[in-house]
């Protein structure tokens, strides 16, 4: 599965959505209401599916999918 | 207290979901009591419990995403106020969101949440924890949902005082009415025990029956066989206007709330004083408050701890108080049939006494079948009774000798009656 397709899987289940409803260049916050808490059980998740760290500006409120699906890919690649 | 009245009454409780499915199985004399199925509790002591069946099929407004951050007792919360507001006719837009309070009791906060996530805090360590636990677990949590999922902004408050927690709510909200601080109040409690830590705990404080073999007959409260209450979970939310207001939009008023007095016994740091002194004091200064004579008072809804000094206390108390005619007045603890709700438990009973003084019928106490001379008053013993109540008494009482009264009188109007 490639990575997009997690990432948007991870966010789906965080927002009780499917993945097909999440459009990847919304910010988190303004189409799916996402809040505060919410931003921390999304690292928190992405992190156990990836095995990797983030930043807390890596994925908050604010981010849109791309730009996590970007943070992944670029620390799965080492840069 | 002048001219508080109930408006709306939801309840989610082991015996049925809403005011009419509660009544329908209380009335009959039912037990609800059965064996803790949630997790495996064969190794405590008591492993009884009145437990919510069909939570889901009331869950329709609140959405997944919601109900996966949340306590079950939040949960509980936010479906008993859903039912209160559709059955008081409200509809908060009509309403000033900024004057609308929330009061809640509860005694323990919500475990099932906290129990699961602590659990994962020493196997996985710190990152192991929900983010969600900061704000599911702590007893003003289901405040805090209910007022963000209607946005109701105005004065608001949480009060724990074990058993008693929810009886206080209801008594604190509607002295804010008085005060015309708030025009409308939502008030009740909310308790979900039904975990293996809050069991333990219930198991420690020595009130739990044991009586495993037997669920429907283990509460038997003033009978000379019993061994102490069984936990129960569920929640009983009520919507609380002026008199005046209310008759202005053409509510469903039920009852009035005419007063509500507390003190405490002073004695042991978990059970009361034997001569129920103080709770007999409460039930003294509650009447004089509402300005009920004693010989008006219809119904007592009794707190029926059963334990023997708990059960015996209040025989005294009442007794002290009415003195020969305390064994005319019907006694009745109809949660002998589904379990105690703890912090809930006050508004439970009030919501009981308002459906029996809506029906002329008081509900039982089950499982009365030994009579104990030192509680010799009219328990209404296994089967409900035709009988008018105008009047009426709730008692409520906590661990360390607090005790909790509220005076109430049957209204009957508006367009549902």
């Amino acid at each position: 599965m490639s990575v997009e397709q997690q990432v948007k899987e991870v966010i789906a289940e965080t927002l009780s959505l499917k993945p097909e409803e999440i459009d990847v260049s919304a910010k988190l916050s303004e189409a799916y209401d996402l809040d505060s808490t919410e931003a921390v059980d999304l690292r928190v998740a992405l992190e156990k599916r990836f095995g990797i760290k983030f930043e807390t500006s890596e994925v908050a409120k604010q981010s849109t999918t791309q730009e996590i699906i970007a943070a992944v890919a670029g620390k799965q690649n080492g840069s | 207290m002048k001219d508080i009245v109930i408006t709306g009454m939801g309840i989610v409780a082991p015996p049925g979901t809403g005011k009419a499915n509660f009544w329908r199985h209380i009335r009959k004399g039912q037990s609800f009591i059965t064996p803790i199925t949630r997790f495996d509790a064969s190794l405590y002591p008591s492993r009884l419990a009145g437990q919510v069946k069909e939570i889901e099929a009331y869950s329709q407004s609140f959405s997944p995403r919601l109900l996966k951050k949340i306590d079950l007792f939040s949960h509980l919360a936010l479906v008993a106020s859903e039912l209160a507001l559709k059955d008081g006719d409200i509809d908060l837009k009509n309403f000033d969101l900024k004057r609308t309070g929330i009061f809640m009791g509860n005694a323990i906060g919500g475990w099932l949440f906290a129990e699961t996530e602590l659990r994962d805090l020493y196997l996985e360590g710190r990152e192991g924890v929900s983010p969600f636990m900061a704000s599911a677990w702590f007893p003003a949590a289901p405040q805090g949902q209910i007022s963000i999922f209607y946005g109701i902004k105005g004065y608001s408050k949480t009060l724990i005082s074990d058993r008693a927690g929810s009886l206080m709510a209801i008594a604190y909200g509607a002295r804010i009415l008085e005060n015309k601080k708030l025009d409308l109040v939502l008030a009740g409690g909310m308790e979900a025990p039904v975990t293996p830590y809050a069991l333990l705990c219930c198991n420690t404080y020595g009130f739990l029956s044991t009586k495993n073999g037997k669920p429907h007959a283990a509460y038997r409260p003033f009978d000379r066989k019993r061994d102490g209450f069984v936990i129960a979970e569920g929640s009983g939310i009520m919507t609380l206007e002026r008199l005046e207001d209310a008759r202005r939009r053409r509510a469903p008023v039920y009852a009035r709330i005419c007063g509500f007095k507390t003190n405490c016994d002073g004695f042991d740091r978990i059970g009361m004083e034997p001569e129920g002194t103080f709770l007999a004091k409460a039930i003294e200064d509650v009447l004089k408050e509402a300005d009920f004579s004693k010989g008006s008072i219809d119904y007592i809804c009794a707190d029926g701890v059963a334990t023997e000094i708990g059960d015996i206390s209040e025989t005294r108390a009442i007794k002290k108080v009415f003195g020969t005619r305390a064994k005319q007045i019907p006694v009745s603890v109809p949660k002998s049939m589904f379990g105690n709700l703890l912090g809930a438990q006050g508004s439970v009973d009030v919501i009981t006494t308002v459906l029996s003084m809506m029906h002329d019928t008081v509900c039982p106490t089950v499982n009365y079948e030994n009579p104990d001379p030192a509680c010799d008053l009219d328990y209404v013993p296994n089967e409900a009774r035709h009988h008018e109540i105008k009047r009426a008494l709730v008692i409520s009482r906590g661990r360390g000798g607090i005790n909790a009264v509220m005076a109430m009188e049957k209204m009957w109007e508006g367009p549902k009656h």
